[in-house]
């Protein structure tokens, strides 16, 4: 054959570790080989699925040259699923080494070495895990094709050198500093003197570095630099040195340096336990309130805990208390929910917007972190449980009715509570906090990303000026993480774990804003090294998702929290941002928005009642209207029956169990009338 | 060793618009990996696409913009065409509704690109015939009138997605050949890329199909 392609290297056992719940799942590794190739159109690197590798390479012919050959340690009889072949494959990756920008090695201390590979495009690829070792034989063997050097600020962080005749005269178009109309300049300069100026001097910045940093003026590195990143213990690359390099930043920035946070183990069954008194009630609410920021929740309390997080339960509520909460929150759902089951067919041809909801909900529905187990496989049971509870939720606030990304939200709550009723309360608590994201006029997002950006210009104004002189001062790359709440950014078990520890409303308000923050943070020198532009930035940020260490960047925040609290000259507006202030009576109408009540508990400790009244609001409406009495039966069945609540009777994790189906027969005749 | 910095010869921007559920992510997903994927998950914000095509022998590589579908969420995605060198204009044949608000998107794309952006109308769905509430006839009018190339698909059985794509891609190139696509506009949707094929580019080689890096 004219035109094979030789592997110039592979190695196996190499990883991409995916996104399952069960951390212990054998799928949650991939298994996959590396290959070094050339192809007729170029240098390759790829990464192939064994199980899709097993069956492919039967039509191919690879020659294998060079000294690194591979074992063929396939299983030959490892039969695979068609599906499950595609889900492998969709994985693979392929990449040319012209496209290739830069790569992120892990820590030296991690337990084996993992490489991110990113293009110039901002393409980031899912890390590459070598179980076995290889890492360095690859990069050794790319380092033959293309000139590598380390970054000076992230020791992690590798740039390829491009000998790219484009570079500089792109430089010099971007010598149009000021491109803004002189006259929107000299106005943004009256509101606003000290960012504009700043704004321009960044561009200064920005232009000198791209003109330093072309290859045409980059002095060549000594042979020995390069060499060390050859061998898998860097020296003195340890992690605490590495937070050395922060301090360098903290100080031009003049912040106190970051303090090293540590995080704790989740909070046991027994502790949860002993936090209770005789007649039920939890004493040392913010004890407690402390142990679950720092450590989260075991998943076995999780169902019960998030109940008193996501104000289905007061705090303060005794066994008795919480019992008629309960049942009258267990009444409410299903006469709220009777309230569209009754609508007939005929009355929903004059009620379109009710039609309208329902497709768009029908819609979100089937794709709903369908590859979860709990939402897998044709006609699942619990994507209909999903759906009663968008579509009930529309009549609970019929104003705002169904955005996308509230299935997102409700998704990992109907997980952990394995009740429909349960899971409602809990989702309208959880939207509560975050409804403002979904409204008409998406004010509540442009507040948070300009909060994102009043914060990046106290912590970090290097990277604010960078990101701002490449058209991404507004923030708009963050849009999916504060939307959905890091819903996507990370693993489903993992954002379980956030979520209860943004919950508890530590260390400050808008905790979420400092995440952002922290994740930008060690995002830094790759956007900015890189020299990404918008586009790039963007698909950078999107594509790290998956990917992003979760306590990792847990510890950093709350460190960048005390950073900024610590900081003498922290501005008034960031300080209200972050619920600083003693008392923000005269808040302004844009940061009160997020100031919800419950956030401020460092101030008024103990103050149950001060979250939104949503158990109130029903109470009032639970007794009235005709139909109430015949819901209230069903609702009272439905709640005696799932009386023992949580995951002891998970059989078959199926939320439609038959005393549900017995509680909502009565439903279903009303309902035929329209499906 | 290599010896040009890149490996095809233009970047287009293309970016899918239209009303949600219509299969804008889909019609991506069917073009990058000839695979239909039912319960793709709905796109927040925007997501990416590529793949490199050819036209009259030039390497292109497409960078496809999928935006979320959402009236509400259109303040943010207006943020995402500016500098599109193509719009694929999407609606559900099966749903009037999407139809209708065509005259809105059409307005946003034609005020937020340049005047030179090719803009193709895709009727999705084309599988479910028996559904249809919108004729083939009404659009293809709907879109002579408009000056829309148009084209009824499936994103399931991937009719048609395949030219939709490169007729977008062609018409894009054209334009660039006849001069009416100043390239060094600055928001034209176009980079061009000084490609220095490293090895003779063969004609036998099969299509690129795993430059997909979305």
């Amino acid at each position: 054959m004219a035109f094979q392609n030789q592997v110039l290297f592979a190695k196996d056992s190499v990883y991409i570790h995916i996104n399952v719940q069960d951390a212990k799942d054998k799928d949650a590794h991939i298994a996959g080989r590396v290959f070094f190739l050339k192809k007729p159109e170029g240098y390759f690197i790829e990464w192939k699925a064994e199980e899709v590798l097993s069956l492919e390479t039967q039509n191919e012919e690879w020659d294998v040259i060079g000294s690194v050959g591979y074992k063929n340690d396939r299983d030959a009889d490892s039969v695979t699923m068609n599906a499950k072949m595609d889900a492998r494959r969709k994985y693979n990756i392929s990449f040319d080494i012209l496209d290739l920008k830069s790569f992120k090695r892990s820590a030296p201390n991690h337990g084996w070495a993992y490489i991110i590979f990113i293009l110039k495009d901002g393409s980031t690829f899912p890390p590459l895990h070598f179980h076995n070792g290889g890492s360095k034989a690859l990069l050794k063997e790319l380092e033959n094709f293309i000139h590598i050097r380390r970054s000076p600020n992230d020791p992690r962080l590798f740039i390829v050198n491009d000998h790219d005749p484009e570079m500089l005269s792109k430089s010099f178009n971007e010598l149009a500093i000021f491109s803004d109309s002189s006259g929107a300049l000299v106005q943004k300069f009256i509101k606003d003197p000290y960012t504009t100026t700043l704004g321009g001097f960044s561009k200064v910045t920005n232009f000198l570095r791209d003109v330093l940093m072309t290859p045409e003026n980059q002095i060549e590195r000594p042979q020995s630099e390069v060499a060390e990143l050859l061998q898998d213990d860097i020296p003195g690359m340890e992690i605490s040195q590495m937070e050395d390099t922060g301090f360098e930043v903290v100080t031009k920035t003049k912040l106190p340096p970051r303090p090293s946070v540590k995080r704790s183990d989740p909070l046991t069954a027994m502790q949860w336990n002993a936090f209770f008194d005789s007649e039920g009630r939890i004493t040392k609410v913010e004890e407690l309130k402390d142990i679950i920021f720092r450590g989260g929740l075991d998943p076995a309390i999780r169902g019960d805990v998030w109940k008193y997080l996501l104000n289905f339960y007061d705090w303060d509520s005794t066994s008795k208390k919480r019992q008629d909460q309960r049942k009258r929150k267990v009444d409410d759902y299903f006469r709220m929910k009777l309230q569209w089951k009754t609508i007939s067919a005929e009355q929903e041809r004059r009620f379109s917007l009710l039609k309208e909801r329902r497709g768009l909900i029908d819609k979100d529905v089937m794709r709903t972190d369908r590859t979860q187990k709990f939402f897998s496989g044709d006609k699942n049971p619990n994507l209909q449980v999903l759906y009663d509870i968008l579509l009930t939720y529309c009549m609970y606030n019929f104003d705002l009715g169904y955005v996308q990304g509230m299935s997102d939200i409700l998704s990992p709550i109907l997980v952990v509570m394995e009740n429909e009723v349960d899971a409602f309360w809990c989702f309208a608590g959880a939207m509560e906090r975050v409804c403002h994201n979904f409204e008409m006029d998406q004010n509540g997002m442009k507040v948070q990303l300009s909060q994102i950006h009043k914060l990046m210009q106290v912590y970090d104004p290097e990277l604010c000026a960078y990101l701002e002189s490449h058209d991404s001062g507004n923030f708009y790359f963050c849009f999916r993480w504060i939307l959905i709440m890091f819903k996507r950014e990370f693993h489903f078990h993992e954002i379980q774990r956030l979520w209860e520890v943004i919950w508890t409303d530590r260390p400050c308000t808008n905790f979420h804003l400092i995440i952002s923050l922290a994740i930008l943070d060690t995002e830094k020198s790759t956007l900015m090294e890189n020299k990404f532009g918008f586009t790039e930035i963007l698909k950078h940020i999107n594509d790290i998702s998956l990917s992003i260490p979760l306590e990792e960047t847990l510890c950093k925040a709350e460190g960048i929290f005390l950073q900024l609290k610590e900081f003498k000259k922290l501005p008034a507006p960031v300080k209200e941002i972050l619920g600083l202030l003693p008392l923000p009576m005269s808040v302004s109408m844009e940061n009160s928005i997020f100031m919800s009540a419950s956030s401020h508990q460092d101030i008024k400790p103990e103050n149950g009642g001060q979250r939104v009244d949503t158990p109130q609001l029903l109470a009032t409406g639970g007794g009235g209207g005709g139909g109430g009495g015949a819901t209230a039966g069903a609702g009272g069945l439905s709640h005696s029956g799932s009386g023992t609540q949580l995951s002891s009777s998970n059989s078959g994790r199926s939320l439609v169990n038959s005393n549900m189906d017995s509680s909502l027969e009565i439903l279903d005749d009303d309902a035929k009338i329209f499906t | 060793m290599a010896a040009g910095p890149y490996n095809y010869s233009y970047i287009f921007k293309y970016i899918i618009i239209g009303d949600m559920g219509v299969g804008k992510s889909c019609l991506l997903h069917q073009f990058t990996e000839k695979k239909f994927m039912a319960d793709c998950p709905h796109t927040i914000g925007v997501e990416f696409g590529t793949r490199i095509i050819e036209v009259a022998s030039q390497k292109i590589k497409l960078q496809i913009w999928d935006t979320a579908g959402q009236e509400r969420f259109r303040a943010v995605t207006r943020s995402y065409y500016r500098g599109a060198a193509g719009a694929l204009m999407v609606y559900d044949i099966t749903r009037r509704s999407t139809y209708n608000h065509l005259s809105s998107w059409l307005t946003d794309a034609r005020n937020l690109t340049n005047p030179n952006t090719v803009i193709f109308l895709i009727g999705n769905k084309c599988d479910l015939d028996a559904q249809r509430d919108v004729t083939y006839e009404e659009a293809k009018q709907f879109a002579e009138e408009n000056g829309l190339m148009f084209l009824e698909c499936s994103a399931k059985t991937g009719e048609n997605v395949e030219d939709a794509f490169l007729d977008t891609a062609k018409k894009i190139y054209q334009n660039i050949q006849d001069g009416s696509l100043d390239l060094n506009a600055a928001e034209s949707g176009v980079q061009h890329k000084p490609a220095t094929p490293r090895n003779p580019i063969t004609t036998d080689q099969p299509p690129n199909k795993e430059n997909c890096s979305c």
